[in-house]
């Protein structure tokens, strides 16, 4: 682990987040885990709030319903935008108030299409995983945690859907929407705070798999 | 307040400092053209107008009888106020003192009292109960960089200019001054420096002080002894840097003194 | 003289609470200790005691203090009316404004805030108990909160004063040496750069003086640097 302002490499490396470079050497600039790649050196933070990324997928809250897009609460320092555009289906502005559809308060599922160099975020719902999503539960938890939540290749996650045959979806903004019989539901939620808790130790698989079996 | 900065001045100031050349052509440790003139406003007991090139402030000082603090009984009470009024730049706003504002009055009034400039055990009438207090109201004109040092320089004539006024049972006859001179002890004056890039110059014009990385004043009295700093500004300072700044500070201090006179 | 004037500071090289003269009070750092925030830290330092908490980088409120090129650093220092023996009226005095302000110049030279543009980063610093020095305490705590909200920096900024009492230069003063000392000179800096970031004096020093008290008191923070990093490594299991 390193923690803000610690050297961590010298010489040729692509830079990558939570690094930075200061006189040819490389110095981490948040606390988090040295990963090194290829070439590509980064350091993955342990703590922190939501950084949005393009292609990452979010689960939004609708704050606000305008003429032609909608403002999205994606958990992050930035609201995003929907345009009427991105929205799965054709929707003819003219005629439909946008609040119609989608609502202040209602949740989606959505995809991160686009960064402009000011920060302004756009969501798209143009995708076949995005929809919008009715019922069910909401769990935060800190973003960082996310991948730990998923595992490799979405391991974790497909055995907490498959044991508890919830409905689950996973946003990298740390929002989760839960959807299944109440208790199901519920022992979902325990695994899913089993992982945060303690997301960087060993043998957390067979925890998490013994907390799901055990009737 | 005073962030209106524009990267490009910055370029063409810091590049122009590389080369050893200010802005306005003046060395590197060379003031504008200062000019105190005391006595400017009759209603106060002492006042002193500074000019330090186009800047240009005017300190009031009133006198007043009321309580001691509870922890100094026999001591007379300074406060010392600043007013950056909307009259003095556009980026002035009216309102309560911002922290800027604050900051500037603070570091004056620190650099007045830590130095033992006014000698207030000799301001007590009955201790415990009745002393002089003293108001020292900085009243910016004119801001074209460097208020520190145009406040404190100003502060201290002022209070050099003060006559002590007539008193009868205890009331203060205002308008009728006495010959009474304040208590005063030492001279301190204020030097203010501006880091642009690696070069550090002594009284920052106002396109300095919008681009400068950080700011140190450094207040010292006749015997070279350092009586407060501060530090401004989002940019660092070296050890060695600061070391250096005190040593011109205490040598354009002696300068600045000489306004005094 | 003033009312509760020690005659002594310093007997036989010891100071009135006991400590030699390059000797800090102790100190204790506690990183994540709010829920609520996104970053936190809470610090006990001699008689001291502060909490600080980190929000952010979020939306500007209100708006028109936005910067299109970078986030805002925020910083709220403010002592609670029962931290001090007067009872402190609530709300920020000239004091503490000024204390806010020095206290972010300290911390921006630190602070990535070209990543966050059209954002805030808000740091609140409380006093709870006061026993001088509490603007170190704040620096410290808040550095320690910055990182903890996972906001990226260059470096952590310690905090920390030396001073004069009894003809002699010290490090970290306490309340009767602060109140009665000679000067005092709280200095916060970067250690990976040997840059300060914060220096204040007040008092009376000969240059030679002052240059042993910034050294001693740079001194000190390295020592602070050391404990921000412990508590930190302790919060998140790091070695």
């Amino acid at each position: 682990m390193v923690l803000p302002g610690e050297l961590i490499a010298e010489g040729e490396y692509k830079l990558g987040e939570g690094v930075f470079r200061e006189q040819g050497k490389i110095y981490s600039s948040v606390m988090g885990l040295v990963d090194e790649k290829k070439g590509y050196l980064r350091v993955i933070p342990l703590t922190g709030k939501y950084i949005p990324k393009v292609e990452d997928f979010v689960v939004g809250k609708i704050e606000d319903a305008q003429f032609s897009h909608w403002e999205v609460n994606i958990n992050s320092a930035y609201s995003a935008i929907l345009n009427a555009s991105d929205y799965f289906r054709e929707i003819d502005i003219f005629q439909t108030a946008l609040a119609k559809i989608l609502a202040p308060g209602d949740l989606i599922f959505a995809i991160v299409r686009e960064i402009t160099p000011t920060k302004k975020v756009y969501v798209t719902m143009a995708d076949k995983m995005a929809r919008s999503l009715k019922g069910g539960r909401l769990l935060k938890i800190s973003p960082t945690k996310v991948p730990r939540v998923i595992g490799k290749n979405s391991s974790m996650i497909s055995m907490i859907k498959k044991e508890t045959k919830c409905d689950i979806l996973v946003g990298q903004n740390g929002r989760i929407w839960l959807n299944g019989e109440a208790e199901r539901i519920n022992l979902a939620v325990k695994a899913i705070e089993l992982i945060e808790r303690e997301a960087h130790t060993a043998g957390l698989t067979k925890r998490v798999e013994d907390l799901l079996t055990v009737r | 307040m005073f962030e209106v900065v524009a990267e490009v001045k910055k370029d063409y100031i810091a590049n122009l400092l590389e080369n050893g050349k200010r802005a306005d052509e003046r060395g590197f440790d060379d003031y504008r053209p200062i000019v105190v003139e005391k006595g400017v406003s009759n209603r106060a007991e002492g006042s002193a107008l500074v000019k330090i090139g186009k800047t240009q402030v005017l300190i009031g000082v009133k006198l007043a009888i009321g309580e001691p603090f509870p922890d100094m009984p026999n001591s007379g009470v300074l406060t010392t106020n600043a007013e950056l009024i909307p009259l003095a730049s556009p980026d002035f706003e009216k309102g309560p003192p911002d922290e800027d504002t604050i900051e500037i009055a603070r570091v004056v009034d620190r650099g007045i009292r830590e130095s033992q400039c006014i000698d207030l055990d000799k301001l007590c009438i009955v201790a415990g109960e009745k002393v002089w207090i003293i108001f020292v109201d900085i009243h910016v004109l004119d801001y074209d960089g460097n208020l520190f040092d145009a406040s404190a320089l100003g502060a201290v004539a002022a209070l050099l200019d003060t006559c002590m006024p007539k008193v009868e049972e205890d009331m203060v006859i205002y308008g009728e001054k006495t010959t009474e001179r304040l208590p005063i002890l030492h001279k301190p004056v204020e030097t203010t420096f501006a880091k642009i890039n690696k070069s550090i110059v002594v009284d920052p014009s106002l396109d300095e002080e919008l681009v400068m990385d950080a700011r140190l004043t450094v207040a010292t009295d006749e015997n070279g002894t350092i009586c407060a700093m501060q530090k401004g500004g989002s940019g660092t300072f070296t050890q060695e840097e600061i070391l250096e700044i005190i040593k011109r500070g205490t040598r354009k201090g002696s300068e600045l003194r000489k306004f005094l006179e | 003289m003033k009312v509760g004037e020690p005659e002594k500071f310093i007997v036989k090289g010891k100071r009135l609470d006991g400590r030699k003269l390059d000797e800090l009070r102790e100190i204790k750092i506690e990183a994540g200790i709010l829920k609520r925030a996104d970053g936190s830290a809470y610090v006990e330092w001699g008689g001291n005691k502060v909490m600080a908490a980190c929000y952010g980088p979020r939306e500007v409120h209100p708006r028109h203090l936005a910067r299109s090129d970078k986030a805002i650093l925020r910083c709220t220092y403010n002592m609670a009316p029962f931290s001090v023996s007067d009872r402190k009226r609530p709300g920020p005095d000239r004091r503490s404004r000024e204390i806010s302000k020095v206290t972010r110049e300290a911390l921006e030279p630190v602070v990535f805030t070209n990543l966050f543009p059209r954002t805030a980063i808000d740091v609140f610093i409380e006093v709870l108990q006061a026993n001088a020095g509490t603007r170190c305490t704040g620096i410290a705590a808040a550095s320690v909160a910055l990182a903890d909200a996972g906001i990226p920096m260059r470096d952590l900024v310690p905090s920390c004063a030396a001073g004069k009492v009894g003809g002699e230069i010290v490090l970290d003063l306490f309340d009767v040496e602060d109140n009665f000392g000679e000067a005092d000179l709280p200095v916060a800096m970067i250690p990976r750069k040997n840059e300060i970031t914060l220096l204040q004096m007040d008092g009376n020093l000969t240059q030679e003086e002052f240059e042993k008290a910034l050294k001693l008191a740079m001194e000190g923070c390295i020592k602070v640097y050391e404990l921000q990093k412990e508590a930190l490594r302790r919060k998140y299991g790091g070695a």
